[in-house]
């Protein structure tokens, strides 16, 4: 039931026009950093050209040569979480069908499938542009190109000390390529669990206006960049692609299990009140 | 058609649209290293008189004392890689350092190892010494074994010792030392690399070539190579 009820609701979240919007606006950004990439190292020899998965939009290292699409997508990325899906159940409460789906499902399996469900769409909506462009990049740029867009040799000290810092550092000492597909995902996954988050508070929280529902995942990477001066908590540090500098990342790792523990917690909880009021 | 299957079909259509003119582009990446000789293509910056015999003076003072010295083998061409060129050779004999073994394959790169290619400069560095050739024996001076974090190699990287103008990496053999063509005006130190390809030392005159190859045969008796014989020095 719980399966056929999250199915069910991808398939109806998928084609909202909220991420339809969302993955558009997503894409458009993605497409621009492509022909940016591709008119700006055009005729540049291969032996002198840049890695293509270091010129991906959610590629850190790109901000040694441009930081524009990234500074876009550190302000768009807060706005954007909650318009894919996280919405959903709070409209649904609106309309009254929570009640209908409720007495049909039960409330827990409703409120998990929901859960799951825009866990699901907004990992899509986040990720497949971006897993888009590493097949783009693979076949307009040389596959045997290996520069750093900070210009460093593969020997120096800094490029060493940098590439050791990357997250998944091993992945990447054994392919690139696959090293982007999957940060790409946990960059997706990511937003995901913000998403599935706020619906979790719109389950335990009723609010009047749904706009509402985009300030706490906005907030909440808002602090973490303001108290990115005095702590190593700056959210963007911990999702982009290729960022070599010293991180701590156990913070990444403790606030995904915070949000996770209540994302379970909260719809368990949420799941025993009176979905007929 | 359901509308709002429409967007998903203008964004694939975009996609796919800049995927063929991202495909176009690839054809623009000219690839000048995957031409035979293509160093005969490029430039190379020769050593001033001046220049020679600080380097002279290099050889003989600094060189001796770095932590590897040892005579190889070069068993592959120059590999040229982004800013940086690297070469594989075989340890034939080790004088100093605990670091390498005989018979040990070996990447050897500098951090003055490059080709640079772009609309207006054709240039190579090879630090003012000829590329090794394949068949030849060379003492090489090395600094340290380098760290990859690129790939899973099994073979290691060393530095060669950064304490000298000019790459050490010496010739048991003499190569060409006649200097026939000199940079063509005061502000440009570059020659035709086809036009030294064959040299021994990358240098403006014939007296700073010769003031390199003595310094050369001075280090060289230092570590002779127990296949070849000397006369004064001179293998």
């Amino acid at each position: 039931m719980y399966f056929k009820a999250t199915r069910a609701q991808i398939k109806l979240l998928l084609f909202q026009w909220g991420a339809l919007l969302a993955f558009g606006l997503l894409l458009a950004l993605m497409l621009n950093n492509f022909v940016e990439n591709v008119l700006e190292h055009q005729g540049t020899e291969v032996v002198l050209m840049y890695h293509p998965m270091k010129l991906l939009s959610l590629s850190y290292d790109k901000t040694n040569y441009k930081a524009d699409t990234m500074m876009l997508l550190v302000q768009l990325v807060p706005l954007l979480i909650c318009i894919p899906a996280a919405l959903s159940l709070a409209k649904e409460q609106h309309t009254g069908a929570s009640v209908l789906m409720a007495s049909r499902l039960g409330s827990r399996t409703y409120l998990f499938s929901k859960v799951t469900a825009v866990f699901v769409v907004t990992t899509l909506v986040f990720s497949l542009p971006f897993l888009l462009e590493i097949v783009l990049n693979c076949v307009s740029f040389p596959l045997n190109a290996t520069g750093d867009l900070a210009n460093w040799t593969i020997y120096d000290d800094e490029y060493i000390q940098t590439t050791q810092h990357f997250l998944l550092y091993p992945l990447y000492r054994l392919s690139p390529y696959l090293y982007a597909v999957v940060e790409t995902l946990r960059f997706g996954a990511t937003m995901g669990l913000l998403a599935a988050a706020t619906l979790t508070l719109s389950a335990l929280v009723r609010v009047k206006f749904r706009v509402l529902l985009l300030l706490p995942p906005f907030l909440l990477l808002q602090l973490s960049a303001y108290l990115s001066q005095y702590f190593d908590v700056y959210w963007a540090n911990y999702v982009t692609l290729f960022h070599g500098e010293a991180r701590d990342d156990l913070v990444f790792f403790i606030a995904v299990a915070a949000l996770l523990a209540f994302v379970i917690l909260g719809t368990l909880c949420a799941s025993k009140k009176d979905w007929r009021n | 058609m359901n509308l709002r299957r429409i967007p998903l079909l203008l964004y694939l259509l975009a996609v796919v649209g800049f995927g063929i003119f991202g495909a176009i582009h690839r054809q623009s990446y000219p690839d000048i290293t995957a031409q035979p000789d293509y160093l005969n293509q490029l430039s190379v910056a020769v050593l001033p008189d001046e220049a020679c015999a600080m380097a002279s003076q290099d050889m003989l003072e600094r060189f001796p004392h770095t932590p590897i010295i040892a005579r190889v083998t070069p068993i592959s061409d120059l590999i040229p890689l982004f800013y940086v060129n690297q070469q594989k050779f075989r340890v034939q004999q080790v004088f100093s350092g605990e670091e390498l073994s005989v018979g040990e394959e070996i990447w050897i790169t500098d951090p003055s190892w490059c080709v640079l290619v772009d609309d207006v400069y054709r240039h190579f560095e090879g630090g003012y010494v000829a590329p090794p050739k394949q068949g030849q024996e060379y003492l090489v001076f090395l600094s340290r074994k380098l760290e990859v974090v690129d790939g899973w190699s099994d073979t290691p990287v060393y530095q060669l010792s950064g304490q000298g103008m000019i790459s050490p990496l010496f010739c048991y053999q003499d190569l060409d030392t006649h200097v026939d063509t000199v940079p063509s005006g005061l502000l440009d130190s570059s020659v035709p690399f086809s036009e030294m390809s064959q040299c021994e030392f990358m240098t403006a005159t014939q007296t700073g070539m010769d003031i390199l190859m003595e310094a050369k045969h001075a280090l060289l008796a230092q570590y002779p190579c127990e296949f070849l014989k000397y006369d004064n020095g001179t293998p």
